[in-house]
């Protein structure tokens, strides 16, 4: 009897538990174009002021191939800046969100191509698979291999660790926090993360109010608040006070908490959403706040 | 921008929480049985528009003597997730229904889950009380039920204080008795003591706290 009720319980959860949501973490859109400053679609932050232009000769569409255990797939990644001086400059690596593609986190980017500075730092975005115009599907696995994939391709510029900064925004917390505690083709030397998710277990427990397995709902574990205890280069966390997506207080401050290293800043930013503290702090008070933790 | 992320973690993550109606409320008679389904969960927000979670499950129950029905069920959408699990106990009739003075029972249950992929085992016990009327010559039920949800643990993820031991849930419902089926409808405020902000999840709830929840059962008695 005891065996036909084990045989019975493997058959039912072997035969009808086919839904996880991982693939749902990603909430990519595929594209045939990117229109960086011509996209209408909505975007975070909107449009920004003339003042952080970027000239079209100091945006440069690149494309490179990341290889992961599921296969090769080629990303789109745009750089702002100079091409010729990645081998001198310093150059922040920005790991966007899970929502649609570059053209999306294109005002985010040019914030960044002017922290200090019209493009005093290179900065390099690219897309996730299955983002943009990036081929292949989305997973916690590949999005490892995708930044990995563009940290391969500022080497092969002539970038080295010396000269890397690491920026991850909400999502893209994942891949920054990744790189800067294991080894990858590069290491930065700062790490940024601005509205980092602590993992996918904590969204599952916020929402339910228990002491839940993430387990129970995705495979996806997304688990910065680990990682980050292996992170020892310098670290600044910002986050909005009243971001309703991913909580200062059970996501960000448990992130800020556990680095691991000894140089660290906040920036909680009163008010502030989760898409939209640029736009409260100001966007130079932004900038600088940037700049300040990078020069220190 | 979040909305799919949103909308595909609500669906599962109410999934454990009060996700039924009300298994028995007035105690079955002796060696009577009872099989049924549900459908419903808490009410949320999607793509803008409120509606229940469609949680799914199926159980049955017997009756033990004429004062105690134990019932277990299996949580068909859990399931779908990998995740199975079951809500097993008893309903134990406290005092008889006198003209308008209601009917007590009290309903002890082991909240049991186990998942497939990382093999993670919880338990939350849970105690109902429930008062109910019957009237007419159907004898349909009219009741109310009070149902506390318990979480043991003191931490959860990366070693951070569970503060939540408590989510209690008050629910109004009504049984339909057919000659074959009977008809069930509760509606749930849950969680009425959470706060409903800041999370994930875009529950539907008075202000900031807690969240309604809607279902509808079906079940049959041999």
């Amino acid at each position: 009897m005891k065996k036909v009720i084990t045989i019975i319980f493997i058959l039912i959860m072997g035969l009808t538990s086919c839904l996880r949501l991982d693939s749902q973490l990603f909430n990519s859109q595929e594209l045939s174009e990117y229109k960086f400053d011509l996209y209408t679609g909505n975007r975070e932050l909107g449009t920004l002021p003339e003042t952080y232009s970027v000239a079209d000769s100091m945006r440069h569409l690149v494309t490179f191939i990341s290889n992961s255990s599921e296969g090769a797939a080629k990303l789109y990644g745009v750089y702002l800046g100079d091409l010729q001086h990645i081998a001198t400059d310093t150059v922040i690596l920005y790991c966007h969100g899970n929502a649609k593609h570059m053209d999306n986190y294109w005002s985010r980017a040019k914030l960044l191509a002017h922290v200090g500075g019209k493009h005093r730092y290179g900065v390099l975005m690219f897309d996730y698979r299955g983002y943009g115009m990036s081929e292949g599907k989305s997973s916690e696995n590949n999005i490892y291999a995708d930044v990995d994939a563009a940290l391969k391709w500022l080497q092969s510029k002539g970038l080295t660790s010396s000269r890397l900064l690491v920026y991850g925004y909400s999502l893209g917390s994942a891949p920054s926090t990744e790189v800067a505690s294991n080894a990858y083709s590069l290491k930065p030397i700062k790490l940024l993360l601005e509205a980092p998710f602590a993992s996918s277990a904590v969204m599952v427990q916020d929402g339910s109010k228990l002491a839940l397995p993430g387990s129970y709902f995705t495979s996806a574990k997304i688990n910065n608040a680990e990682k980050i205890k292996n992170v020892k280069i310098p670290f600044m966390w910002l986050h909005g006070t009243a971001d309703s997506f991913l909580s200062i207080n059970t996501h960000g401050e448990v992130v800020y908490k556990n680095y691991g290293g000894t140089k660290s800043e906040a920036l909680r930013v009163i008010g502030a959403e989760h898409g939209d503290l640029p736009s409260i702090l100001g966007y130079d008070n932004y900038v600088n706040a940037v700049y300040n933790f990078i020069v220190k | 921008m979040h909305v799919l992320i949103k909308n595909t973690l609500i669906i599962t993550t109410f999934i454990l929480l009060a996700c039924n109606t009300t298994r028995v409320v007035k105690p079955l008679d002796m060696g009577e049985k009872q099989l049924g389904v549900s459908i419903g969960g808490a009410m949320i927000k999607f793509v803008g528009v409120p509606m229940p979670l469609p949680l799914t499950n199926v159980f049955g129950a017997y009756g033990l003597n004429n004062k105690t029905t134990a019932f277990a069920s299996l949580h068909t959408t859990a399931l779908m997730f990998g995740v199975f699990q079951t809500d097993i106990g008893i309903t134990q009739h406290l005092l008889k229904q006198k003209k308008y003075i209601p009917g007590i029972s009290i309903s002890p249950i082991a909240n049991l889950m186990f998942d497939r992929w990382d093999r993670n085992f919880s338990f939350y016990p849970q105690l109902d009380l429930n008062a109910y009327w019957n009237y007419g010559k159907k004898q349909n039920l009219i009741y109310t039920t009070l149902n506390n949800w318990f979480e043991l643990r003191n931490t959860k993820a990366h070693n951070e204080t569970q503060t939540t031991h408590w989510l209690p849930s008050i629910g109004v419902g009504h049984q339909w008795i057919g000659n074959k089926l009977s008809w069930q409808m509760e509606a749930k405020y849950i969680a009425p003591n959470q706060s409903n902000k800041n999370i994930v999840v875009d529950y539907i709830g008075m202000g900031s706290q807690g969240t309604f929840g809607l279902y509808i059962g079906v079940s049959r008695k041999f």
